[in-house]
């Protein structure tokens, strides 16, 4: 099932993402499990160099298109004393829109980017490997039409040294996942 | 006796030069602050996208910097503009972008 996964691929070469557990954050293998059966066996992981785990070397080294690509960003707020986030995931081709879409879905009267020291610490993953598979149960996460309808899409693994390849429609299926029109920009 | 003394006629002279000599910094300091800031804190505050702010300062600063016949030379319209832009990154832009980030860095 995995070989659906090719236009997103480029050059990597893809294994079964529940065969290399050792290549996932343990969040993120958890959250893999946790996942029906079929849904789990569409997803993919390969191994990358660490120092290309951004997004815009990341395709450029391994020919994967940037529309093929998700950015999950951890968003933060707080109301009334209490800090609220939110994960958000879009298309690498577009931003979130924090300010408006964001910022309403929590309710809070402003909406930032989590600071990546916080973001670290209460994902348990990388900088610079925040995926949305494995956040914490409590968090809403958004994501965006475009990701959905996506057939395959690269996202985080929870650390640097590899890449998760899925299907569009899984993020949809993750704990807390919602489905948002135009949080893309 | 004072008025005679030539600081005082060519007073909108040394003014001009003055703003000027001080705008220059501003224009370097907003282009290089705009080119360090992550790309979708622009989108997240609602504002022109980050190669555009890029654009608009780095374009700015260099016409500072080579209006250097002195601020009124012919291309006295042309530094003002440019420092109204920077302005509006300095005064408008800037405090959002970093406030979205909460002054940390991804």
């Amino acid at each position: 099932m995995i070989a659906d996964l090719a236009p997103a691929a480029g050059t990597l070469r893809l294994a079964p993402a529940l065969d290399r557990p050792d290549l996932l954050a343990e969040p993120v293998a958890a959250a893999l499990a946790a996942l029906p059966d079929d849904l789990a066996a569409s997803c993919g992981v390969a191994e990358i160099d660490p120092d290309l785990a951004d997004t815009a070397a990341f395709c450029e080294a391994y020919g994967s298109p940037p529309e093929a690509s998700a950015n999950c960003v951890v968003v933060a707020g707080s109301r009334s004393g209490e800090q609220r986030f939110a994960g958000c995931v879009v298309l690498a081709t577009t931003r979130a829109d924090v300010n408006t879409v964001v910022r309403r879905r929590l309710d809070v009267r402003k909406a930032s980017f989590a600071p990546m020291d916080v973001a670290v610490e209460l994902t348990g993953m990388a900088y610079g490997g925040i995926t949305p598979f494995g956040l914490p149960a409590s968090w809403p996460l958004l994501v965006d039409a475009a990701v959905l309808a996506a057939r395959a899409v690269v996202v985080g693994s929870g650390i640097r040294a590899s890449k998760l390849v899925v299907p569009g429609a899984v993020l949809g299926r993750l704990p807390g996942a919602e489905a948002t029109e135009a949080l893309g920009r | 006796m004072l008025l005679q003394v030539p600081v005082f006629e060519y007073l909108d002279y040394y003014l001009s030069m003055l703003i000027w000599i001080v705008a220059i910094p501003l224009g370097l300091y907003a282009f290089i602050h705009a080119l360090l800031q992550r790309a979708d804190a622009f989108t997240a505050v609602d504002k022109l996208t980050k190669p555009a702010w890029c654009g608009i300062t780095g374009v700015g600063a260099l016409l500072l910097v080579i209006s250097v016949g002195g601020p009124v030379a012919s291309l006295a319209i042309l530094w003002l503009v440019a420092l109204c832009a920077v302005l509006v990154y300095l005064v408008d832009v800037r405090p959002k972008v970093v406030e979205v980030q909460q002054g940390g860095r991804w």
